[in-house]
């Protein structure tokens, strides 16, 4: 059975590395977190993560399940994020989490293969990139809108020290319009130009990896390293044709040509260390985790504009801005969590969780033309998990129900500009985030 | 109803798993098939919108009916309407302008119309003071600049001939009555060219008067001077001056727009989205025969920082700002009549 088990995981993970479009383990997990347990205790499970969520917080716990396990739920975080009192209307981001940890034995080791999901129900990525004097809540901008699947698999290496990985597929966008033609400056009308379009998807990867170590009969220590990843998107326009005044070639094989470079969907390279204890009855947990944002690209457009001399000689560029650098720092983000056993019956086992986070914001001041707004966070999460064993014929293993709710309080903070005519001007920004997240877990 | 067992062909070792015969693989798909249906590739938004807004530009401008040219005030045939001044007056708004009649020997005096709708139109001009009023006037009196103090309205007003700055006052905002003497003749060598275009605001318990200077030479510059209560004047110096300490789009010292002067300076004070205290002015500047409205900004009201986009309206006159209803108006004298735009994008950042 076990062998059967391990051969069912090794497909499917060698499908889920060569074949799926869209592979991720960061966001908008890191934003809001993957599944309802997990977020419940507040994402401090590097440590005792053991279901499909140990894709994302330590992909070593996947060796610690004991069954197959079958999960999918729905998360929805519902921001309420203001500048000046203004609702920017942040979009929610919502969707369906879930996914299958398949657990087996290989060498008398435990092994695990899994494959974790978030698909937003609404878009499926958004690539934006708004000029940098425009204040937006940067990490809540195109953070939280993307589909997400993470493949990963652990091995136990010694009893108690497991170790697992997965990798990440994602794609940049180069893309460039050409066009070639007649351009004709004193009638438009005959102007003609053929275009052609050439845009490559370029595969990126990057890695996710855990280490989860049962210290003792109780005490359980993790480490997870989640690898930077960022999404370039780059689009151009190139003109390269005849000049033309009312039909009359005037210059020829002229060139014009804009590029605008984009860095879309950065997620920090990240290194969480996780201290845990597992009592029959309950348990919990302590995370430190190191986000490194000073590596963070400017979120901006870059634009250059490229015009053959003889055009530059008859037309004027206007002046652009270039993208400075945000000047995000280094973070340490705390988490605590926990679980209570609550009841538990020959049928029915309640669970009820806790978590709490605080997450300092890596933006510094804005006191000049760049606008990357992020406050401070505190998060409190309360979970409610029910255990049905041996339910209805249909499903012979536990069937779980997990409900959470979690609160994100952005700390207020005022934005003060050191020119008093700056376009934007001085301004508060604070906000909040309801999520709730209900996920379904089978156990097999 | 998800399949019980599976699909009826082709089916993998991986579906003979413990779930006794139906296909995990089948669950997930299942399950992706509804997520996927229930997609789509979204639309706008995004958190862009409510953005603040300081009313700076850009502006829309109203449309009016042929027959005002896109005027919410029309001169008459002849005269001029310039130096308008926008005021909130209890629920409306009054645009208070000097008229420049077309009759020669006629001299300019100060009217006021107001309006019921927001700012949008207005009822007749009605003079609020004339040259005849004022004692110590022999021409014209010209771009009146209203603040309001315990229920009081004082007007600071110009005089062309001689050329001075004086001071009334009114209970309604209807009528003024002008003090005896003028409250700032040119004495300072950055004045000889005559003072016009004052624009007072209430600075702590006295007022702060930013005026038009001339030298000798015609060239203009915005001067600004201390008024007590009692009427004492303390001249504090030239806080803006054409071609001076411009930006670009870097930050980095640039050519000026308004080389060749600045003039008819409105400020006003305002309180930022974070509660500091902000000096708005707008004012025009000039380059050869071009000019433009420009916007400047202070902490002190001493030391002012050019917008970085100026100049915000090419070929404006004189302009009046005023946040009202959530919005802001912008007036500006034109040929022909005073032209309004509305600034009503997002959530206004600053309030005066």
């Amino acid at each position: 059975m076990h062998a059967a088990k391990t051969a069912c995981a090794a497909l499917l993970g060698l499908f889920a590395s060569l074949g799926l479009p869209a592979l991720a383990a960061a966001n908008p997990l890191d934003a809001f977190g993957l599944g309802a347990r997990s977020i419940a205790m507040g994402g401090a499970v590097t440590s005792l993560v053991d279901d499909v969520s140990a894709n994302y917080y330590n992909p070593a716990g996947l060796a610690r399940s004991e069954r197959l396990q079958l999960e999918f739920g729905y998360i929805y975080a519902d921001p309420t994020l203001t500048i000046n009192g203004g609702d920017l209307n942040v979009d929610a981001s919502r969707g369906f989490q879930g996914g299958v940890l398949m657990p087996g034995r290989l060498l008398d080791r435990r092994v695990a293969v899994s494959l974790g999901l978030h698909l937003p129900d609404e878009r499926v990525a958004r690539l934006r990139a708004l000029p940098q004097s425009q204040p937006r809540f940067t990490l809540y901008d195109n953070r939280p809108q993307r589909l997400t699947i993470s493949a990963s698999g652990a091995v136990e290496i010694v009893e108690g020290l497991t170790l697992g990985a997965g990798l990440t597929f994602l794609a940049n966008t180069v893309g460039t319009l050409s066009l070639g033609g007649q351009l004709d400056i004193a009638q438009v009308e005959q102007t003609t130009l053929l275009s052609s379009l050439d845009v490559d998807l370029a595969a990126i990867r990057y890695l996710t990896a855990g280490v989860l170590w049962e210290a003792g009969e109780h005490l359980r220590l993790g480490v997870t390293f989640r690898d930077e990843f960022k999404l370039r998107l780059d689009l151009g326009v190139e003109v390269i044709g005849d000049l033309a005044f009312n039909g009359n070639v005037v210059q020829e094989d002229v060139t014009f040509k804009v590029m605008t470079y984009n860095v879309n969907l950065f997620s920090p390279r990240q290194v969480a260390f996780g201290v845990g204890w597992e009592e029959e009855r309950w348990q919990a947990s302590l995370d430190v985790t190191w986000v490194q944002w000073s590596r963070f690209p400017p979120p901006a457009s870059r634009i250059e504009v490229t015009l053959d001399e003889r055009l530059a000689s008859i037309a004027a560029l206007p002046p652009f801005e270039v993208p400075l650098s945000p000047a995000f720092h280094d973070i340490l983000v705390l988490r605590a969590g926990g679980e209570l056993q609550l009841y538990r019956g020959p049928v029915l086992e309640v669970l009820s969780r806790a978590g709490y986070v605080w997450e300092p914001s890596p933006a510094p001041e804005q006191p000049g033309i760049t606008n990357y707004v992020d406050l401070d966070k505190h998060a409190v999460s309360l979970g409610l998990g029910l255990t049905l064993e041996e339910w209805i014929d249909l499903f012979p293993g536990p069937v779980g129900l997990d409900l959470t709710g979690q609160l994100i309080h952005l700390r207020p903070r005022a934005y003060l500009k050191d020119d008093p005519a700056d376009p934007v001007g001085d301004f508060e920004a604070r906000g909040h985030i309801w999520s709730g997240s209900l996920m379904t877990r089978f156990h097999f | 109803m998800l399949p019980r067992h599976g699909g009826s062909r082709g089916r993998s070792s991986c579906e003979r798993s413990d779930a006794g015969g139906y296909g995990a693989e089948g669950v997930l798909l299942a399950a992706l098939l509804l997520a996927a249906a229930c997609s789509s590739l979204g639309g706008d938004g995004g958190g862009d919108s409510n953005l603040p807004n300081r009313g700076i530009a850009a502006y829309a401008p109203v449309e009016r009916g042929e027959e005002a040219g896109g005027r919410v005030l029309v001169a008459a045939q002849g005269e001029a309407l310039e130096a308008p001044s926008a005021v909130a007056q209890g629920p409306g708004v009054a645009l208070y302008v000097t008229r420049r009649p077309a009759a020669a020997g006629e001299r300019a005096f100060i009217a006021r119309a107001v309006s019921e709708d927001g700012g949008i139109t207005f009822g007749a001009l009605e003079p609020a003071l004339t040259p005849a009023e004022v004692p110590w006037v022999r021409g014209g009196v010209e771009g009146a600049s209203l603040v309001e103090v315990d229920g009081v309205w004082r007007m600071a007003f110009a005089s062309d001939d001689p050329p001075g700055i004086g001071w009334a006052t009114s209970a309604d905002g209807a009528r003024f009555e002008p003090l005896e003497a003028p409250l700032l003749t040119p004495q300072e060598p950055w004045e000889q060219g005559g003072v016009s275009a004052p624009s007072v605001v209430l600075e702590g318990g006295r007022f702060a008067l930013y005026y038009t200077a001339r030298d000798a030479s015609g060239r203009a510059v915005i001067a600004r001077a201390l008024v007590g209560t009692e009427g004492e004047v303390r001249r504090e110096g030239v806080v803006l001056e054409g071609g001076a300490a411009c930006v670009d789009l870097e930050g980095a010292e640039a050519p000026c727009w308004d080389m060749d002067g600045v003039e008819g300076a409105e400020v006003r004070l305002a309180r930022s989205g974070t509660g500091r205290t902000v000096y708005r002015m707008f004012y025009l500047g000039r380059q050869g025969r071009a000019v433009g409205l420009g916007f400047a900004a202070s902490s002190d009201g001493l030391t002012w920082s050019r917008y970085r986009y100026n100049p915000t309206l090419e070929g404006a006159g004189e302009a009046s700002n005023l946040l009202h209803s959530e919005r802001y108006l912008l007036y500006w004298a034109t040929q022909g009549g005073v032209m309004l735009g509305i600034n009503d994008r997002g959530q206004v950042s600053e309030v005066f």
